[in-house]
């Protein structure tokens, strides 16, 4: 059974059919799904979801589909960390990484959206599924639209990682390159998906796409118990997961899943694309766009579609933002790495660093849970690491020259990297 | 006839000129409709939508619009920067 009313203006309030919608024609402003929440109350309960399967179609109640899931069937239900060793090291009292580094099958919290998006586009009767992508999403369209038999075609930025473009190729899409950046790939796109009458996933499929962010907030909410985190630290790129983490955990608030402990969202920026985190220092109401400068790619939208929303949620849960450079960005992933054993991104790097700096300044009391989101996979963005560590020693294969080795390395306090 | 949605972005002194209503002087046949502004001392933000007898008109305001100063944006999925 589909709970879904209408998809309505975000601002304008006039309500849509559902079908694939880019805007709202009264004001140009975004759409997005509405439920009824009155006809869910007592059916979609705590024991309903857990007996869900292990995935973020455990929540299919409160996503935008009709008919059985038919992409992304293992997608979601990432580790919750509780970060007890990096927790003592930051000197606060409970800290969780929720980390979509491990979502299936693409290695980014992009599965989410994406199992829903060509979910819809099924739906609707869509055979070729797009998107415009700083990577991770084109990766995870690719993936999606191989094991679902649909035609992909993504499109990137001519300079994306090689990783990036290896992980998408290898699904057999047409990739095209944009000479440009992420927003020129963005506007582009809006045109393509007039043109070609194709599923783009975050253009005329993003009322959809979007309500698949919500899992990861639904997923952090269950994971700890039913409970909401006191304070939640999220990347900001085209503003996507933080205002939707927020709408999962009011729907959960709405529904009695959770009770409501006031939880407060942080926003995180590469000082190299920081427009969010500018605004909110300069008390500015609105943004402005920036051309982004950073090695946080995945993260680096200068122009965020959702921004103003980002801004909103924030300010009216109580929270605020940061940004970091790209040193502190790299510290970050050898900090997360050396005490969780896992390996981010950069955008999960300034994640953490953004983290970091708000626990620092106080913003984030050291005493109240804090989850920190970790939205994509290191192992995708080596090149970001080079150079980071020293070369490793090779030695002959003789148990005098082990010992010796160790000998001269067992001084340092570091990881041996020998 | 030809439509257009845009966004509009002044900022640069260009928020402080009547550039709209040269747009209307200048090109007469070229019917716009607000959808949505929000104007500060720093920036001014404007959806518009735009409607022509033919692309060419269309095309000429715009550059109009871009020779003053105007930054000009097709309407893309939630691009919404004012609330």
């Amino acid at each position: 059974m589909s709970y879904v009313k209408s998809l309505r203006g975000k601002e304008s309030g006039v309500d849509y059919p559902i079908e694939p919608r880019t805007i709202c024609d009264s004001d140009f402003g975004p759409v997005e799904v509405t439920y009824d929440y009155e006809a869910m109350k007592g059916k979609v309960t705590r024991e309903s979801i857990e007996a869900g399967p292990l995935s973020l179609w455990r929540y299919r109640d409160l996503l935008p589909i009709e008919n059985e899931p038919r992409a992304g069937l293992q997608s979601g239900w990432t580790p919750l960390v509780k970060a007890d060793r990096l927790a003592k090291h930051l000197g606060v009292k409970e800290l969780y990484i929720k980390d979509d580094s491990a979502n299936y099958p693409s290695f980014s919290y992009k599965d989410r959206v994406v199992a829903v998006a060509v979910t819809k586009a099924f739906e609707f009767g869509f055979d070729t599924v797009g998107c415009a992508s700083t990577g991770n999403l084109a990766h995870s369209v690719s993936a999606h639209a191989a094991a679902a038999g649909l035609k992909a075609c993504v499109m990137v930025p001519h300079d994306l990682e090689a990783g990036k473009m290896v992980g998408m190729n290898v699904f057999g899409p047409r990739v095209v390159r944009i000479e440009g950046n992420y927003d020129d790939v963005n506007r582009l796109c809006s045109q393509i998906a007039d043109k070609y009458n194709w599923a783009i996933v975050n253009v005329n499929l993003r009322p959809f796409y979007t309500e698949g962010a919500k899992t990861h907030g639904f997923e952090i909410a269950e994971q700890m118990g039913w409970k909401l985190p006191k304070h939640t630290v999220v990347p900001v790129a085209g503003g996507t997961i933080l205002p939707k983490i927020w709408k999962g955990y009011q729907e959960f608030i709405e529904l009695g899943l959770v009770e409501d402990n006031k939880p407060a969202m942080y926003g995180a920026q590469a000082e190299g694309c920081n427009p969010i985190v500018t605004a909110l220092e300069e008390e500015a109401e609105l943004f402005r766009p920036q051309k982004p400068n950073t090695i946080a790619k995945s993260i680096a939208i200068g122009n965020p579609a959702d921004g103003y929303y980002v801004l909103k949620n924030i300010r009216e849960s109580g929270g605020y933002g940061a940004s970091a450079s790209d040193p502190e960005i790299l510290e970050a992933i050898k900090l997360l790495a050396e005490h969780e054993g896992i390996f981010t991104e950069p955008a999960g790097g300034t994640t953490m660093a953004c983290a970091i700096k708000l626990i620092k300044s106080g913003r984030i009391p050291k005493d109240e849970p804090i989850c920190v989101c970790i939205t994509g996979n290191g192992l995708k963005t080596l090149e970001a690491m080079d150079g980071q560590f020293p070369e490793s020693r090779a030695i002959p294969a003789k148990m005098a020259d082990f010992d010796q080795l160790i000998q001269e390395t067992s001084q340092t306090k570091e990881p041996a990297h020998v | 006839m030809a439509s257009r949605k845009c966004w509009l972005t002044f900022e640069g002194g260009c928020q402080d000129q009547p550039v709209i209503w040269q747009l209307s002087q200048a090109f007469p046949a070229v019917q716009f409709d607000v959808r949505q502004a929000s104007v500060s001392q720093q920036i001014g933000i404007m959806a518009l939508q735009f409607t022509a007898e033919d692309e060419e008109q269309l095309e000429a305001a715009i550059a109009f619009l871009v020779d003053k100063g105007v930054r000009v944006d097709p309407v893309e999925g939630g691009s919404l920067v004012v609330g």
